[in-house]
């Protein structure tokens, strides 16, 4: 009796043991983790495989995003962008050494673009208001007016001091167009350093990908269609371990009464060059890139430039691709992505 | 003897096995093969709403209440989740259409809705996610 | 037994079935909502020494203590919904059957009316009966598993305390 009554207490022991065992065993197990939130004017959502930290990394993430957020942003009263644009004309401000990183990364692309990229539209954005709640059509001579501040030129930039001044009263800048990279950037480097392997980022459009998906397999992105009216389709698919894709197109944003009476498009990318939303001809650009902000950059300067000369661009630049969709529904893709890339929709053409 | 396994405790074992069954029957008559999908709604990123997703179950409709008389409906069927109706002013969450598969979502950014289907990790053919 | 002795003891053992319920959440969960039942040692214990009522009061105050030191309020409702339901069907058992049920019997069948509750709280907090279906196969056949050994160590825990002098009971 006494013996079995120690093989009970033995098989009890062993039994919580291994109950205990269990736990931790399943502590390491990777599962998938998605937090949605609402910043940087878009929805953000962040798909990660990670173990019991999961929510801990979520959060580092997100706190970072709304830093970016606080800094960036054209809405928030004290943020770094809006003091600058406060101070234009007055004196130069001292703004985060990541507003300073980012500002820097658009001259970069405005001087590659000879000006097509230009973060000083922000008198135009505003003047047109078309991600703002009533946007409206300006007169032509309103926006001749605006268009003489529009110049990247009369940003000056202090590298030692981190400051940055806009030379004419009434100057603008708007990260809009960049800022959205840069954060998913950031998510992306934060999930790394956290040992996170395969993540999704979804930054309004802006696509990360890390890793490939826990099967092995790369993502599957797709690609807007257009023409869809607001409707979650995809014309295209792109597949991709590592990266960023972004689209850029002038279904996301436009005067919606005016569209509906004219059948007319007054998008939210405008020509720096003219003051009018961009006219080249294209209704959508995506651009695949190892960074996102660089896809984000690229995206609204191939939308602007047109697929020809876009795509010029894009060629010359290493490791990134672009594609280009004309309003006739065809498909011009640089060489790297012309074999990669899977249209789903027998309504465009990818063009040889 | 407290320790010796008696008739009764038969019963106990035969109780546990009939509801083994019955537990796999009725996965089985759900046709819920695994699919462990829910729906989740969240309003400005706290979860207001989820449920299960199941062969065989009812649409599932209700309201999702954003504050100040702001709405949307959510509809969700076996087959799919859809925003029906909504009065935000872009609409864009009902034209935006129908999701199927985990890790898609419905955005309604001026209500600062988000319809999701969750679920263990899911290999589709379909695409993972839209760069719009 | 005087009543103030018996109080102190039943004191006691809430106290230590919510020191093991509290134990027990520090243990990782093999499946969700797969547990151990620890703290059903002592309702086992409570309705050997004390009776049903007693029981149950202990089950009671131990899912509402325990839910608010670590859990919230549903992990309240699912508590209180097992507890109560697994209690009965011990008590019932217990008290009426005895002689045809071994304890690791009744701990058995405890544990598993103890997942239905949960379940039936499950199925009504998100509104679908499709739950109780998909988690009752893998709940019943792991309560049939801690049931045996929760049943064994509570058996081991009267037995020693019927031999104790100090610990004199009447049977409820």
């Amino acid at each position: 009796m006494k013996r079995y009554q120690r093989i009970c207490a033995l098989s009890i022991a062993i039994f919580l043991l291994a109950a205990v065992l269990q736990g931790c065993a399943r502590a390491t197990g990777v599962r998938e983790y998605s937090e949605d939130i609402f910043a940087l004017n878009t929805w953000v959502n962040i798909r990660i495989y990670a173990g019991k930290n999961g929510p801990d990394i979520l959060d580092k993430a997100i706190k970072r995003i709304e830093e970016i957020e606080s800094r960036m942003s054209v809405t928030i009263q004290d943020s770094d962008v809006s003091r600058i644009n406060s101070s234009a004309g007055k004196q130069p401000v001292k703004v985060h050494d990541d507003t300073f990183e980012v500002i820097k990364k658009a001259l970069k692309y405005a001087e590659m673009s000879n000006g097509v990229f230009d973060i000083t539209i922000y008198p135009i954005v505003k003047l047109w208001g078309i991600t703002s709640e009533h946007p409206r059509m300006p007169t032509d001579a309103e926006i001749q007016d605006k268009l003489k501040l529009v110049d990247y030129r009369n940003v000056v930039l202090d590298e030692k001091g981190k400051t940055v001044y806009l030379k004419e009263p009434g100057m603008g800048i708007d990260l809009g167009a960049i800022a959205k990279g840069y954060a998913a950037d950031e998510v992306a480097r934060i999930l790394k350093e956290e040992g996170v392997v395969h993540a999704l980022i979804n930054m309004g459009g802006n696509v990360v990908a890390m890793g490939g998906k826990p099967n092995g397999k790369p993502w599957r992105i797709g690609i807007q269609d257009p023409r869809a009216d607001g409707v979650q389709r995809h014309i295209a698919i792109i597949e991709i371990m590592d990266g960023s894709v972004v689209s850029s197109g002038d279904y996301e944003r436009y005067i919606v009464d005016v569209y509906k009476r004219t059948g007319k498009r007054y998008h939210h990318i405008f020509d720096p060059s003219t003051g009018y939303p961009a006219n080249s001809g294209l209704m959508a650009t995506t651009v695949v890139a190892p960074y996102s902000i660089d896809a984000d950059a690229l995206s609204t300067t191939v939308f602007i430039m047109g697929a020809e000369k876009g795509l010029e661009i894009v060629e010359g630049l290493e490791g990134i691709d672009a594609l280009a969709i004309t309003l006739d529904k065809k498909i011009y893709a640089s060489k790297g992505l012309k074999e990669k890339l899977i249209v789903t929709d027998k309504e465009y053409e990818l063009q040889p | 003897m407290r320790f010796k396994v008696k008739i009764g405790d038969l019963l106990v074992y035969l109780l546990a096995a009939v509801l083994v069954a019955v537990g796999l029957m009725g996965m089985y008559a759900m046709g819920a093969h695994g699919t462990g999908k829910s729906v989740v709604v969240e309003l400005d990123g706290k979860e207001v709403y989820s449920c299960h997703i199941y062969e065989g179950m009812a649409p599932v409709e209700f309201r999702v209440d954003a504050g100040n008389g702001r709405y949307n409906v959510v509809l969700v069927t076996y087959e799919e989740v859809k925003i029906k109706e909504a009065n935000c002013p872009d609409q864009v969450c009902v034209k935006s259409g129908a999701i199927r598969h985990v890790g898609q979502a419905i955005v309604c950014l001026p209500h600062r809705v988000v319809v999701k289907i969750k679920g263990s990790y899911e290999d589709t053919n379909d695409v993972d996610d839209i760069a719009f | 037994m005087n009543k103030v002795r018996k109080m102190v003891m039943l004191a006691l053992i809430t106290s230590q079935a919510l020191v093991l319920h509290l134990i027990e959440g520090l243990i990782p969960v093999v499946a969700p909502g797969i547990k151990l039942g620890l703290a059903n040692i002592m309702t086992l214990v409570t309705l050997a020494f004390f009776g049903f009522k007693e029981a149950l009061i202990v089950v009671i105050v131990r899912s509402v203590l325990g839910s608010l030191l670590s859990g919230s309020v549903t992990a309240m409702l699912y508590s209180l919904a097992g507890g109560i339901l697994s209690c009965l069907v011990m008590g019932w058992l217990y008290f009426k059957w005895r002689a045809y049920f071994s304890m690791m019997g009744i701990s058995t069948a405890g544990a598993i009316f103890h997942n239905i509750g949960q379940l039936l709280v499950a199925s009504w907090v998100f509104g679908t009966i499709g739950i109780l279906f998909t988690y009752l196969p893998v709940l019943t056949i792991a309560a049939v598993g801690t049931g045996f050994f929760v049943g064994l160590a509570s058996g081991y825990i009267i037995k020693y305390l019927e031999q104790q002098k100090w610990f004199r009971w009447e049977r409820g």
